[in-house]
């Protein structure tokens, strides 16, 4: 049971540079929570007649449980006028991750974030910028 | 808009009066962060003889910027006050390594200036650069900043080499993270 448990711990090496190294394989075993999400305008466009909100630009941060810790941010922008009305992701993500290679070498800075942007379309992650920003801005 | 960067001794007291009153302005007024002041005064322990100040005015002489520079070697704001946003880390200490702290490029006389913003987009790249190369000139060649996220967006929208140093924490309501800036 143990050694089960100890085979699926991410190996998380923390840098002196403040970056955390880990395999891809490493960082899709490495569970990522909400932290916080807001709006960056004063005022998100509303539909005038229905008082709904259109459109809408934020950010969105999310950490790991893991010493030491993980985190991956990213702006998002809301389209009400879409089919359904969703979240996306606006430019690449924000991280304190490198991912190696097998050789324990750093990938480039641009596969990194390819990689990062595909683990965050992943998350699921817009119903609850949804009800977290619902809440905050209630 | 001109930028000018000055040692604690070589700000004037109606300067020094000015940015600290610009900065109860922008930091305690329009941000509401929770700061020790007294007065309609912002100042803390690291406005001191050793610090650095870059201040921005426009052709009315009124300031609409500012930016804290300290050397690590010395007691600095992420150190004392925030290392738990360095992920476990020893805080830096280095004659190369400067603290940026402070920054702000909010105009408070421009009407469109949303009430959450730190940054008037127009010249906050040209005041981050003028706070580099003043960190530059007293031998600087990485940067460490406590900083609100959108300090990171600026830097990648304007070019520059950073990075987190660790993950951002929600610290009295607000998410901020330590950031590092290489100058090299």
């Amino acid at each position: 049971m143990n050694q089960e448990l100890t085979m699926h711990q991410p190996k998380l090496r923390l840098s002196d540079d403040g970056y955390v190294r880990l395999s891809s394989l490493e960082l899709d075993a490495v569970k990522l929570k909400h932290l916080d999400s807001g709006v960056y305008a004063d005022e998100p466009e509303a539909d005038t007649t229905s008082n709904r909100v259109c459109k809408m630009n934020g950010y969105t941060e999310w950490i790991s449980e893991t010493e030491p810790a993980i985190s991956i941010g990213w702006d998002w922008e809301f389209d009400g006028y879409d089919i359904p009305p969703r979240y996306k992701m606006v430019g690449h993500p924000f991280s304190n991750v490198v991912l190696l290679d097998r050789y324990e070498r750093d990938l480039e800075p641009d596969t990194c974030m390819k990689y990062l942007s595909v683990l965050v379309g992943q998350l699921c992650w817009g119903d609850q910028i949804s009800a977290h920003i619902t809440n905050k801005y209630a | 808009m001109n930028y000018k960067s000055h040692t604690s001794q070589g700000l004037s007291n109606q300067a020094r009066c000015e940015l600290f009153t610009y900065r109860y302005e922008v930091f305690v007024d329009r941000l509401g962060w929770d700061l020790d002041t007294e007065n309609g005064y912002e100042s803390d322990q690291f406005d001191h003889s050793e610090t650095i100040y870059v201040v921005a005015r426009n052709e009315d002489s009124q300031i609409t910027g500012c930016a804290r520079l300290l050397p690590t070697t010395l007691p600095y704001l992420l150190e004392e006050v925030f290392p738990e946003l360095l992920n476990g880390l020893k805080p830096p200490k280095s004659a190369e390594i400067w603290e940026l702290s402070r920054f702000t490029s909010l105009d408070l006389q421009a009407e469109t200036s949303p009430t959450n913003a730190q940054f008037s987009a127009e010249h906050s790249v040209d005041l981050l650069k003028a706070a580099i190369r003043c960190a530059q000139e007293h031998g600087a060649k990485r940067m460490i900043s406590v900083s609100p996220l959108g300090v990171e967006r600026l830097l990648r929208k304007a070019g520059f080499k950073a990075h987190r140093a660790g993950p951002p924490k929600i610290i009295n309501g607000y998410p901020l993270f330590a950031c590092w800036i290489e100058l090299e």
